[in-house]
């Protein structure tokens, strides 16, 4: 019976049923049969009610819609082509940059490709990088910036397992840039042929920056203000709201009031569809909990596995896995409650861990059959998923390095912390 | 008659639409103004509104709870419909119907379900601040759920008049 009725809500799944009231579906089953009065489902949902960090994920997303609406993409492609367009295949570097600030800034929702797509890849080909290796780098760099603050997805693997948030925004940034690093000397070797030779313009940098300069201390706003110790998350996110607000509308006045009702509503959308699959997760885990479901997987693991490097192993592939089938708010919703008291049996560090979680799921991002990026690029670019797959390949080989670095030396996640 | 009533439907959604809209962008704007306040009176004027916290963060709820009954006329929840891309139109649709109403029953047990909780809290009669019991914080509940299940019933429904439609004029 319970293996039907699995079967079944799998089904429903992947036939489109929205997430959420599948996961709804399973947590009130579950406690129907349990005997239990099915308002607990909604007591649990209405615990997210009780967490000060939410409002925070709102006004994030909002300030990133903010960015994603004005001018801040050109500007900071600007300013990345006069800071790095003089090297060899700076444009590939160029857009890895701003592709991972601007995925940073706008929280991992695919808007990165929708916003930069456009404009980069007419550069890159006119730059001579042939169109599988501008494809590839395009799709697989969207969801690039998911490691550096304030990501969307960082806050809430901290909202899920009570980790604090700005102890993971300093978590992700090394094991950020490593990643960024290592695709960046990959597309210097690719793209060496491409120099434009124009010697580095101060002219051009200087007009860049003081175009870019508001958007640029951004990050000191909000960085300066969660670690100079003077706010907490929720203020630094509407302190960033109102930053946002202040430098597009009155000083870029790229935004007017007309503007503002499709920008919310965009954020809502989005920000309820992520906040009612954390509430439905929230009481399908607690029945897990109840019916100590994780107990029961911690014991069959340490009975098969011993030590700690088998388990990231498997927690890797595992992973993987689960980033290609599920988008990162599901998966991280729905698998961390789960993974946290295995991880933490093996002594595995729950920042580490988080930034092991958000590497994987980037990568599934761009993995086939259901990255989310493949989709939204193939909707942007006119091109088959398959050729989309095949151009990341290359890509996806130095992530999956990157990944095993990041799960192997811990080192790189946990130095900025302590 | 019945085109009437088609039409009093339709006009009553599109008016309820723009007010959703509008409740929407208002508490949004409220929770950016009001966090803003509650920042620089706390370190400006050693001050602050006790019960804002409360009230902010039940803002959120409202505005995540309604925006997700937004996102389901907007089809844009959060799903994975590998299935729907590699099949015909019309199978498609079926399976839409399928989900659809799946959607909208389990949509009718959490409004079910939050009902319950909201009688409960009712009986129990607890302050939330000033004279605001929890209960009026909470109604975003069951309202947010009947919008889900009226929409995704309207979805099913939709489904298939539209196949009925194509199937009609596949016979002529």
């Amino acid at each position: 019976m319970t293996i039907f009725l699995s079967l079944a809500l799998v089904l429903l799944a992947l036939a489109g049923a929205p997430l959420f009231l599948v996961i709804a579906a399973a947590a009130l089953v579950s406690f129907y049969v349990l005997g239990v009065d099915l308002s607990i489902v909604i007591i649990e949902m209405y615990r997210l009610a009780a967490n000060p960090m939410l409002s925070a994920l709102l006004l994030f997303a909002f300030a990133g819609y903010l960015l994603a609406e004005s001018g801040a993409s050109k500007r900071l492609v600007r300013l990345s082509t006069a800071v790095f367009g003089n090297m060899p295949g700076g444009l590939a570097v160029v857009s890895l940059f701003v592709c991972a600030g601007f995925t940073a800034l706008t929280g991992a929702s695919g808007i990165t490709i929708v916003a930069l797509g456009g404009i980069l890849l007419p550069a890159l080909l006119a730059d001579d990088y042939s169109e599988r290796f501008s494809l590839g780098l395009l799709t697989s760099s969207g969801s690039l910036g998911v490691l550096f603050p304030p990501s969307l997805p960082l806050i809430i693997y901290g909202l899920v397992t009570e980790t604090s948030i700005p102890d993971l925004f300093l978590a992700g940034i090394l094991p950020g840039l490593f990643v960024l690093f290592l695709l960046s000397a990959y597309s210097m070797y690719r793209g060496g042929h491409s120099r434009r030779n124009d010697g580095l313009s101060f002219r051009e940098l200087a007009g860049a920056v003081r175009e870019a300069f508001w958007e640029m201390l951004l990050p000191v706003v909000v960085l300066g203000g969660i670690f100079g110790g003077f706010l907490v998350l929720s203020e630094a996110a509407a302190i960033t709201v109102f930053y946002v607000l202040v430098v597009e509308m009155v000083i870029h006045r790229e935004i007017g009031f007309k503007d503002m009702p499709g920008i919310i509503m965009k954020t809502v959308v989005m920000v309820g569809g992520i906040i009612v699959i954390l509430g439905a997760s929230l009481a399908f885990n607690s029945f897990l909990i109840d019916q100590q479901v994780p107990n029961r997987i911690l014991d069959v693991m340490q009975t098969h596995v011993q030590s700690k490097i088998l388990f990231l192993i498997i927690l890797n592939v595992f992973l993987l896995i689960v980033g290609c089938m599920l988008d990162v708010f599901s998966a991280l919703v729905i698998v961390v409650p789960l993974i946290v008291p295995l991880a933490s049996s093996y002594g595995v560090n729950l920042l580490h861990l988080g930034i092991i979680f958000l590497t994987n799921l980037q990568i599934g991002y761009s993995t086939p059959p259901i990255g989310m990026n493949l989709f939204i690029a193939s909707l942007r670019f006119e091109r088959s998923i398959l050729d989309l797959s095949l151009a990341a390949l290359p890509f996806l080989a130095i992530l999956l390095l990157s990944l095993a670095v990041i799960t192997f030396f811990p080192p790189l996640t946990l130095f900025l912390v302590r | 008659m019945s085109f009437l009533f088609a039409e009093g439907i339709r006009r009553t959604g599109r008016l309820f639409k723009h007010l959703e809209k509008w409740t929407l962008v208002g508490l949004v704007v409220f929770l950016a103004v009001f966090s803003l306040m509650q920042i620089v009176l706390r370190n400006f004027f050693s001050t602050s509104f006790v019960w804002g916290d409360t009230l902010l963060r039940h803002a959120v709820l409202w505005a995540s709870l309604l925006g997700a009954a937004r996102a389901t006329v907007e089809g844009k929840h959060i799903r994975i419909d590998l299935l729907p891309r590699i099949m015909p139109g019309r199978t498609a649709r079926y399976v839409s119907f399928v989900t659809n109403l799946f959607a909208l029953s389990i949509s009718i047990l959490l409004l079910y379900a939050s009902w319950n909780f909201v009688s409960d809290e009712r009986l129990a009669g607890s302050i939330a601040f000033r004279e605001v019991p929890y209960w009026w914080l909470e109604v975003v509940f069951p309202f947010s759920f009947a919008m889900m299940a009226l929409r995704f019933g309207f979805k099913a429904v939709e489904d298939l008049v539209r196949n009925a439609k194509e199937l009609e004029r596949g016979l002529r």
